[in-house]
């Protein structure tokens, strides 16, 4: 009886999307523990095999020669075992090694084995190997690559989200600056127009922005000259400052919506709100940070000043338009 | 426009944003640097009925999508490309056919001071038609000219500007002074977006060779591990033997054991100066004519490609 290769992949898919259910939700306990440094070297030796695999797989598809099914079998059972134990790598990292780090692993890890079913599902669809399939092969394959990249530990994590968070701030501050430099100078072909009294509103919102990635620019620094994971006490300081720096990019967004035209007061001064209670926490975090030397308490204090100085200045040049504001917004 | 058209306006551009997210699965996320409103219009029509382009705030666009990742969570790949001067172009149809109608529209544009050049720009020696008064322009670029019939000549090919240079007021005087628009702009591709996947542009032009060549990476990677561990695999057999054998003719080099296939590296221990003369007609056949020196040479080359002597010591 002639049996194609392809029997072989229902099995394996559906293992695939019991294993990636599992990891979508966290997954699972696992009595071997082992350090970030151990789990890298794991997990990129593993990708790599796995890419490999993949790609002598989508190879003898793409001769001419029918694929036997001695072939290709042993070499989907490999995925499998592959695929398997870099899920169980990561399901060894332990979680005081730090959450960020973690979620970081979980994406990496997840991204792959998506990719992965992406690229059986192409398979089982298809009679040859197309051009839609080897470009999956390579989005896998550039999944695997990526896990070589992953973060070394739980501060590298956390300095590699500062800096993505900072760059998405500093690209709205960018905007909304260019905008209002476009609206004052004198020309036809600019997009916004803020009437005289919302252009009151826009420099003092500029400069809440800049206080937000200013904080970030700082932390960043700080954290690449002094920052440690070596303790607990360490890793979950990280983990905290993590969790609040990962909604600037978020806030702020929100609040550059709002300063365009028209400029509806109370839901600026909302947004406005946000920024103030994220970038005021994030202050009040990282002043008891490790990572903090005493020559950092200049910029900290600056930065309180800073951010005070703009929102209250935000906020009266809203009470001028409204005429609306009430001492409960001001406190 | 009014207060209630502006507002209208931005609820407006959030929902267009997330029903083309909805409808279309694929989507380049485009940088539009140097495009004016005349070609964004011009790309808009010839792409009509193929593709839509949809330009925007960065952060409305990312304010846009992260209200719609709940019901789409892959579309939060997207959100770290939406930064600089870009902008989307959604379609149903072939990215490839789609990228290169963006391709096509590409205008030449004359260079701007303070504009990043794209490409070297080499001005050629030519008589500028331009009177002797505007001698300065060249001198400040130092531009070798002379006068011919009353008017300056170039008198070299000059390179003006490198890739990534900067364009000064100067230069852009110049080149605007003699017609020159050497850059030429338009929609560049940065991300493409397919289906829940976020890519690189060049996976579009991938080829069944890449994957050859990147199957090959693979054995070569297999086989160097296994000669580190030392397990013997197919891919790692043939290395190993000939390792084996240049371990074979060290011993025979060392010590009075021979066998045929080391006996031409003792002899040539034994009297070097047999090298001298087996170096002299390499030496001549070096200098034989053109079509003898390239037999010669690919028959060294396929020596090399025998058994990769040294690959993997």
């Amino acid at each position: 009886m002639n049996i194609s290769w392809k029997c072989f992949l229902p099995n394996l898919l559906s293992f695939l999307r019991r294993e990636l259910k599992k990891l979508e939700t966290g997954g699972e306990a696992t009595s071997s523990v082992n350090s970030p440094e151990s789990v890298k070297s794991t997990c990129t030796v593993l990708a790599a095999q796995l890419a490999d695999k993949v790609t002598t797989l989508l190879y003898i598809l793409s001769q001419p020669e029918k694929p036997e099914v001695e072939v290709v079998g042993p070499i989907l059972d490999e995925i499998e075992i592959f695929a398997t134990k870099l899920i169980y790598a990561f399901y060894s990292l332990p979680k005081d090694s730090g959450l960020t780090l973690r979620k970081q692993y979980h994406q990496d890890v997840l991204r792959v084995i998506e990719d992965l079913i992406g690229v059986l599902e192409a398979l089982e669809k298809l009679e040859y190997v197309d051009q839609s399939s080897l470009r999956i092969v390579d989005c896998l394959t550039k999944s695997c690559n990526d896990i070589q990249r992953s973060p070394e530990n739980n501060l590298d994590a956390v300095c590699r989200m500062v800096e993505a968070e900072e760059s998405l701030v500093l690209d709205a501050l960018e905007e909304v600056t260019m905008a209002f430099d476009e609206a004052t100078q004198p020309c036809d072909e600019t997009e916004m127009i803020w009437n005289s009294e919302e252009m009151e509103i826009v420099p003092s919102g500029i400069g809440l922005i800049k206080t937000a990635r200013c904080l970030l620019k700082k932390i960043r620094s700080s954290l690449k000259s002094n920052g440690k994971c070596s303790s607990e006490k360490e890793v979950t300081q990280l983990d905290n400052i993590a969790t609040n720096v990962t909604k600037f990019s978020l806030v702020i967004d929100d609040f550059v919506t709002t300063l365009y035209p028209p400029v509806n007061e109370s839901t600026c001064i909302q947004t406005s709100n946000n920024v103030l209670n994220l970038v005021s926490s994030t202050l009040e975090l990282v002043k008891d940070g490790h990572f903090m030397k005493e020559e950092d308490s200049n910029w900290h204090s600056f930065l309180v000043k800073a951010l005070e100085h703009n929102h209250k200045k935000l906020l009266e040049s809203t009470t001028a338009v409204t005429g609306k504001l009430t001492d409960l917004q001001l406190s | 426009m009014g207060k209630e058209d502006r507002t209208t306006w931005k609820a407006k551009y959030f929902s267009k944003l997330v029903q083309y997210l909805e409808e279309y699965p694929k989507c380049f996320i485009v940088g539009a640097n140097n495009v004016g409103s005349t070609q964004f219009q011009k790309i808009r029509v010839s792409l009509r009925g193929t593709a839509i382009v949809l330009m925007g705030k960065n952060t409305m666009m990312r304010k846009a999508i992260r209200g719609h990742i709940e019901h789409n969570p892959a579309l939060e790949k997207l959100l770290p490309h939406i930064v600089g001067n870009v902008g989307f172009v959604f379609t149903r149809q072939d990215l490839v056919e789609v990228r290169d109608k963006l391709l096509e529209n590409k205008v030449q544009a004359p260079a701007r001071a303070g504009a990043i050049a794209p490409a070297p720009v080499v001005i050629p020696a030519q008589n500028t038609g331009l009177g002797p008064e505007k001698t300065s322009f060249f001198q400040a670029l130092s531009i070798p000219t002379k006068i011919s019939k009353g008017t300056i000549e170039i008198v070299s090919d000059v390179h003006i500007l490198k890739e990534g240079d900067k364009v000064g007021p100067s230069e852009a005087t110049l080149l605007n002074m003699l017609n020159i628009s050497p850059f030429s702009y338009g929609l560049v591709v940065h991300q493409v977006y397919d289906s829940g996947t976020v890519f690189e542009p060049r996976v579009l032009d991938i080829k069944p060779e890449d994957l050859r060549v990147k199957f090959l990476e693979g054995v070569a990677r297999v086989a160097a591990t296994c000669l580190k561990i030392g397990y013997p695999t197919i891919v790692s057999v043939p290395h190993s033997i000939v390792n084996g054998f240049k371990n074979l003719l060290a011993v025979a080099a060392a010590t009075e054991i021979t066998f045929k296939e080391a006996e031409t590296v003792k002899e040539f221990l034994k009297d070097p100066s047999k090298f001298a003369v087996a170096a002299a007609p390499a030496a001549a056949a070096a200098a034989a004519p053109e079509a003898k020196k390239e037999e010669k040479k690919e028959e060294s080359e396929s020596e090399d490609d025998d058994m990769g002597f040294g690959l993997f010591d």
